[in-house]
């Protein structure tokens, strides 16, 4: 299957762009004797996803540097290749197979820590452009935190926002937009030496095209005799409601049994909003060290959903003759669970201390693999990650 | 326990567990153990909420924007 990437003018500028930054930046990360020590990451990673009717594959890479004087600058670029398209994608009765490419460049400009009357406060700015041939997106945030009570507690607040061109490759005539204003506030809290608490609240407003303009719900179905089953209807273009209210509550517990050099995180999440969709999962994550350079990570996450109240009732894929609300044939707002597993590995190369490798002594390579069980339509799928992080 | 139930509850719990406890400097070794401190984790995780907001109705983890990708 050819793979078609196609690079925009854009695109191409903004690369231009993050390699003068990156170039601009002192050419060695090294120490400076008269005002301190320029520290930093960078990290490639070669990700893959794999459901019934899509592939995905996607490399990534992020540079984060702290100067001597605290500014943190981050740049990251990936590029999203979905080789194949999904029923749910195209609303068609079977796959219609097309290649699109995704850009997404990111930097985070600023970040600082600062000491404000004994407290350390954080600041920085973050955002986002993806490009693709009908999706134009540009994310950007600002955050903060506070770091009280010698670092026993941290407080955290965010504000985002998205401004999204929805456009279509089947009607030229076809242009929305999406836009949505994101707050979020964190707590994170020191129990004891070994067990951390982390909480998070996150409520989101969203207007605009929040559908999709490919897919197709059917309507005008009928029950055929002695079933309750809809069937037949015809295609009309998905029209949700052009508002959504999203409330998001997570927490998370982590514990580290040092007798087994054993950590157990211990999250959950609850989530509603305004269309109805009520969301729990739980998920335990388990990180096991083999040595001192060598780590095993398991975990198990549940995931359950409501479906939105504009949904084709649980059991149809149509909605009835005289039917005249919102409409949707979004698996994902549909009722459904999901069950995930998965396995991380990750190895530091130490062992190349005094070798003729020296300098990649400090490197750690990764790999790790998921495997998720879901009833919505979308069905079962892989996703795997693997990269190396180096840091300087 | 609807909903609203489950997010006060979440908040008072927060809110107890604040104050509770004062861990000092010298005792903190073990919060830069894997999985106490997730940083190094996050770019990893990234593509897989992507992955997650595409397929679920809520979003992953310490997020609950919408848009950005064309995935809805």
């Amino acid at each position: 299957m050819q793979l078609n990437v196609r690079v925009s003018t854009v695109a191409a500028a903004a690369l231009a762009a993050l390699a003068a930054v990156a170039l601009g930046l002192p050419p060695i990360a090294a120490a400076d004797e008269s005002s301190g020590t320029w520290t930093g990451n960078a990290e490639g990673r070669l990700n893959y996803f794999l459901e019934r009717s899509t592939r995905v594959v996607m490399p990534a890479a992020r540079v984060d540097v702290e100067a001597p004087n605290g500014i943190r600058v981050r740049a990251s670029y990936m590029m999203d290749v979905i080789s194949s398209a999904s029923i749910a994608q195209t609303g068609g009765e079977s796959d219609a197979v097309f290649t699109e490419t995704r850009h997404g460049i990111g930097a985070i400009g600023v970040g600082k820590r600062i000491d404000v009357g004994g407290a350390e406060v954080d600041l920085s700015i973050a955002g986002t452009y993806s490009i693709e041939d009908d999706y134009r997106s540009l994310l950007y945030g600002i955050g903060g935190s506070v770091a009280l009570d010698e670092k026993n507690t941290t407080l955290s607040l965010g504000l985002t926002r998205v401004d999204d061109t929805i456009e279509s490759n089947i009607d030229d005539m076809f242009s929305e937009r999406l836009s949505g204003t994101t707050v979020g506030v964190g707590l994170e809290q020191l129990l004891s030496p070994v067990l951390k608490l982390n909480v998070g609240y996150q409520i989101s407003y969203l207007e605009g095209f929040l559908g999709n303009p490919y897919r197709r719900a059917l309507v005008g179905a009928r029950a055929q005799p002695g079933t309750t089953q809809l069937m037949g209807g015809l295609p009309r273009a998905e029209a949700p409601p052009d508002e959504r209210l999203r409330h998001n509550l997570e927490g998370q517990l982590s514990w580290y049994l040092p007798g087994s050099l054993t950590t157990l995180q211990l999250y959950f999440r609850t989530y509603l909003d305004s269309w109805d969709i009520k969301a729990q999962t739980p998920e335990l994550r388990i990180y096991q060290e083999l040595g001192a350079d060598l780590l095993l990570r398991a975990r198990y996450r549940y995931y359950t959903q409501t479906r939105a109240e504009f949904a084709p009732e649980d059991g149809q894929t149509a909605y009835p003759v005289g039917y005249d609300g919102p409409l949707t044939n979004d698996p994902k707002m549909t009722s459904f669970d999901s069950h995930q597993i998965g396995l991380r590995l990750a190895y530091r190369l130490t062992f190349l201390t005094g070798t003729f490798l020296d300098f990649a002594r400090n490197v750690t390579l990764d790999i790790s693999g998921d495997r998720q069980f879901c009833t919505s339509s979308f069905g079962n799928y892989w996703i795997a990650t693997a990269g190396g992080r180096v840091p300087f | 326990m609807s909903d609203w139930s489950i997010l006060v509850a979440g908040l008072a719990l927060t809110l107890g567990a604040l104050g509770c406890s004062h861990v000092k400097p010298y005792e903190r070794e073990y919060m830069t153990r894997p999985g106490m401190e997730s940083a190094n984790e996050e770019f990893a995780l990234e593509f897989e909420a992507h992955a997650q907001n595409a397929r679920e109705g809520a979003p992953g983890r310490g997020s609950v924007a919408g848009g950005g990708c064309g995935c809805n």
